[in-house]
């Protein structure tokens, strides 16, 4: 009973109605663990300490003494820092992300807001450290990766206060992060990737160039996937790059579809040959999915 | 193309509202922000110009639809050779009148107008379509079908139409054109049509006929009425236009005057000659010579030679237009008239018997052998079972009748009773004025002048009147001699003035009473009046306002008629109520009528005077009571209208007047006449239209959610 409980709290739709992003990924995190009936990733957070040596210049607050006496040596202690994963998880918080095109639904943005709380919790949980960048034409907030408990509450903070940006530039965004990101570590994206995509592939591929373990979480709206819209309207580009576009939309669904899901097939069939983890979600998948999607990968990862 | 009902094109403007629907859906889509909007626009592109081009469609085949369906409203009918293009459809009902009244018997050559009226309406007849049906009818000032329905086969209206002939009726236009719509009312098609063919000759406007008319012809679905002008070629017409009779009572032996008013419309001065016979018998014969345009009265003197009614004419030669050359009418002689005279306010000591003069006038020999028989009572005591066979009531004074007397009374004047009232006593006033006379009339007795020095002087007021017929110059200067005091003053602004005061106000007032008549005198006829009773003319004043009230046409039981009208006599003493009366005809014929034995005094009603004479009524083979019947004098106007003014005083609501000029009544009919209706067509095409509309809409979508 429990489980169906916790788990219909994973639904998108159940999690707009609920409080605080710490709240919500709590419940979502601790309703998804145990509605897993073996749990494969016990052992993940087992504490073990990793010294490191001093490097001139660095605070003397976090040097081991004792490892001195004992072998006249400075060595740091990095206990504060869980040292089995860096995840970063990079939010797109352009304009393009705030649409919603049903009233009720989340919007991209709010989706991915909760998800990336979700996987925060759970990286925090697990003891891997968790950092956060929001970007939308460039990078607005870095939170860079710690496993603490304050961290969270940090990234929670961080997190709501994200408010929509302007245009996107997702492709140029992530080849800059990825140059700037020099430790390796687990990079979760969550975008809609609205924006060319060779530059966008271009940009996540770099990441793995540059060694790191990447999950792409692909949100979109449902509507945007069929585009099962029932009034002719004008549709404007939320950037406003594009001129609007007046249709009916029974009438472009067809050959709309048929483009997006090209568009979803290169993606995921580019981030395949690169063993890039790619995810695509609509707002209204549980997000059970995603924290399912990672799961495997840290498994993979091991 | 020609419109029925034009006026609903207005709807036209209605095929805007796509137009504007279109506008207005253009500006008033929702904004939706879109983020993938890169995938949208190559598909959109292409969609959108074959989407455009569609709605484009749409809205040309919207506004299409509400214009042919308003067209169709408005009855679009095609005429020429495209009528014959389009299938025939329901075709046309329509009634053909012919004007039957007494001018249709101007002559021409060959016949008579009527007879060209006839060839008029079976060439109509023979212009309607296989699937027309028609009907015909005669009209005088009545409205006289030929068919029981309407039939599809142009040979019954000529076998019908050949045995038509004109009567003598005057003409109505107003029945005749309702009579037509009532009969088209029948008929359940849309095309309805009718065709008056009349030489349109000039008849009174009658403004309350005429917007009673245009009111029925605005509830009226749809007529065309077509307008056919037949005439004869203008000729110089000659009538007698009026024969006076005398207004006295007529006593065997005594010589009467008879006074006939001959007219001519042409610009020559014309010898005219004139005969008069009385009973069968020339008495007379004069030639008058008459200048253009002019008329002229002539008086016969004639000796009475025997009692009864005696039935006479006078007549000119025949002309083209006979109808108006001779009038008949009928005098009455020898017998004696039943008047009940009464007396109201008694009168006081010291003041003659106000009767003393009146008897003098109505039996001048005191021996009961004048031309009345008189019955003298108290008008608070009278017996009211004498008002029946009273012709005339003379009375005085009146004061305090009765209520039941009173309402015996008005019964009396309104059923064509006739009453001579003497008003001159101040006592009178209130009861007349509060009483009396308005149960009557309007008339009222004005101020009352008593003062002794008071003499006010008559003046006649209307020489024409038939009281002062054959009166001389002289002896209406002895009249208007006379002075007058103690008189009541009466409107002269009521009625029909007979004699006035020389300064203001008048004497003696006639007024209708129903379909009797009243004539009031201001006076009374004691000695108190004044100089008048003492007058030489007095008494033939009294003597000729009874006797013509005794007498005159109307009443109970008049002696002239015009053609069509009902003729009332009374029957004799004698005639038991199975009795049969004969009645002969001026063409000698003879019908058979029944006496009508509920009334009091018995009378006989008789409809069958349809032609102009003298119609004699017998029983027994006695003739007791002849009746004169005329053609109306309206029947003689030589003035005739055109088609289209005509048209245009009538034309109202949809129906639609056109005048059929020219030579040839086909091609000028096959000109104006309606074309095939086409409003199916239209129907028919704004049906299709719809469907191709609906399925152009669920291609485009339209302004709506996306259809299932």
């Amino acid at each position: 009973m429990a489980t169906r409980q916790s788990t219909r709290l994973l639904e998108p739709e159940v999690v707009s109605r609920l409080g605080g992003l710490d709240f919500i990924a709590r419940t979502l995190v601790e309703g998804f663990l145990v509605g897993l009936h073996r749990s494969p990733y016990h052992g993940f957070s087992v504490e073990f300490a990793e010294y490191r040596q001093y490097l001139p210049g660095e605070s003397t607050q976090n040097i081991d003494w004792r490892v001195y006496a004992k072998t006249d040596r400075h060595y740091v202690r990095l206990f504060h820092e869980e040292t089995n994963l860096h995840a970063r998880i990079l939010l797109d918080i352009s304009a393009s992300m705030e649409t919603s095109l049903e009233k009720d639904r989340l919007s991209k943005l709010s989706y991915g807001r909760t998800l990336a709380a979700a996987l925060s919790y759970l990286f925090i949980k697990q003891n891997d450290g968790a950092g956060l960048v929001t970007f939308d034409e460039r990078p607005r907030q870095i939170v860079p990766p710690r496993s603490s408990r304050r961290q969270l509450n940090h990234l929670f903070k961080v997190l709501h206060e994200a408010k929509a940006g302007a245009k996107t530039d997702v492709g140029r965004v992530l080849d800059e992060l990825a140059d700037r990101m020099w430790r390796r570590g687990l990079v979760v994206i969550i975008s809609d990737l609205i924006d060319d995509p060779e530059s966008v592939l271009r940009g996540i591929k770099h990441f793995r160039h540059r060694k790191h373990e990447v999950i792409v979480f692909h949100v979109l709206d449902p509507r945007e996937v069929d585009f099962n819209l029932s009034k002719e309207a004008r549709f404007i580009d939320p950037e406003q790059e594009l001129d609007p576009v007046k249709a009916q939309p029974w009438h472009l669904r067809e050959t709309y579809t048929a483009e997006v899901a090209k568009w979803r097939d290169r993606l995921n069939r580019e981030c395949g040959q690169h063993q890039i983890d790619y995810v695509p979600l609509t707002t209204d998948t549980p997000f059970e999915r995603a924290l399912l999607a990672y799961l495997n990968k840290r498994a993979a990862m091991q | 193309m020609q419109f029925l009902n034009p006026i609903y094109l207005i709807g036209l403007s209605a095929a805007a509202i796509p137009i504007v629907l279109h506008l207005l859906s253009r500006r008033n889509v929702e904004d939706i922000p879109f983020a993938p909007l890169r995938f949208l626009i190559p598909t959109q592109e292409k969609q959108n110009r074959r989407l455009n081009l569609r709605r484009l469609l749409l809205l040309l085949l919207r506004v299409a639809i509400i214009a042919f369906v308003v067209m169709a409203m408005a009855r679009p009918t095609l005429t020429g050779g495209l009528a014959s293009l389009v299938s025939a459809g329901e075709g046309v009902s329509a009634v053909i009148l012919v004007d039957a009244s007494a001018s249709m018997h101007s002559q021409v050559a060959g016949g008579t107008v009527f007879d060209l009226a006839r060839s008029e309406a079976v060439k109509i007849a023979g212009e309607l379509g296989s699937g027309d049906e028609v009907a015909v009818a005669l009209f005088t000032d009545g409205f006289q079908p030929l068919f029981e329905e309407f039939v599809r086969d142009p040979n019954l209206v000529l076998a019908e139409l050949e045995e038509t002939t004109p009567s003598y009726r005057s003409t109505d236009y107003f029945n005749a054109l309702e009579g037509a719509l009532d009969f088209l009312g029948r008929s359940s098609r849309d095309h309805r049509e009718i065709y008056l063919v009349s030489d349109f000759q000039m008849v009174e406007a009658d403004s309350l006929r005429l917007s009673r008319f245009r009111a029925r012809l605005e509830k009226s679905p749809p007529t065309n009425i077509f307008l056919r002008r037949v005439q004869s070629d203008p000729f110089v017409n000659r009538s007698v236009a009026d024969v006076e009779r005398p207004a006295t009572l007529l006593r065997s032996g005594q010589t009467a005057r008879v006074a006939a008013t001959v007219r001519q419309d042409g610009a020559d001065t014309l010898p005219l000659p004139l005969f008069l016979q009385v009973a069968g018998n020339a008495v007379g014969e004069t030639e008058l010579e008459l200048a253009g345009g002019g008329s002229r009265r002539h008086v016969f003197p004639i000796t009475l030679p025997q009692a009864g009614d005696l039935g006479g004419s006078i007549r000119l030669r025949p002309d083209r237009y006979p109808p108006d050359d001779e009038r008949f009418f009928v005098l009455s002689v020898g017998e004696q008239v039943p008047a009940l005279v009464l007396r109201g306010v008694v009168g006081t000591e010291g003041e003659r018997d106000p009767l003393l003069f009146l008897l003098a006038a109505l039996d001048p020999g005191g021996r009961g052998d004048g031309n009345f028989d008189l019955v003298v009572e108290n008008a608070s005591a009278f017996d009211v079972n004498r008002l029946p066979s009273t012709h005339v009531v003379v009375a005085v004074d009146l004061r305090n009748l009765g209520a039941a007397r009173l309402s015996s009374i008005t019964d009396f004047l309104e059923g064509g009773g006739t009453m001579l009232l003497f008003a001159g006593d101040p006592r009178v006033r209130a009861y007349l004025n509060e009483r009396l006379l308005p149960a009557w009339t309007n008339l009222r007795l004005g101020e009352f002048r008593g003062e002794a020095d008071v003499h006010e002087r008559l003046v006649v007021a209307d020489r024409d009147h038939p009281v002062f017929a054959g009166f001389e110059d002289e002896e209406i200067q002895t009249l208007e001699e006379a002075r007058l005091r103690n008189f009541f003053r009466l409107p002269d602004d009521i009625g029909r003035p007979l004699i006035r005061f020389a300064d203001r106000g008048a004497a003696v007032v006639e007024v209708e009473t129903g379909k009797g008549r009243l004539i009031l005198c201001g006076f009374h006829t004691a000695a108190a009046a004044g100089t008048l009773p003492y007058s030489p003319m007095f008494l033939p004043l009294v003597q000729r306002l009874t006797g013509y009230l005794a007498t005159a046409g109307w009443g109970r039981f008049g002696r002239h008629y015009e053609v069509g009208a009902q003729l009332v006599v009374e029957a004799p003493d004698a005639a038991s109520a199975e009795a049969q009366v004969q009645v002969r005809r001026p063409d000698g014929t003879v019908a058979v009528a029944t006496i009508d034995a509920s009334t009091t005094p018995a009378r006989l009603e008789w409809d069958g005077a349809d032609r102009p004479g003298v119609y004699s009524f017998e029983v027994d083979g006695e003739t007791w009571s002849q009746c004169a019947v005329n053609v109306s004098t309206s029947e003689s106007i030589r003035q005739f209208e055109r088609a289209e003014d005509f048209g245009d005083r009538f034309t109202s609501g949809t129906a639609r007047f056109r005048a059929l000029e020219g030579d040839s009544t086909v091609d000028s009919l096959r000109d104006a006449r309606q074309g095939k209706g086409i409003h199916q067509l239209f129907l028919m095409l704004a049906g299709i239209l719809l469907v191709v509309e609906s399925l152009v809409s669920r291609r485009v979508g339209g302004d709506s959610p996306e259809p299932a």
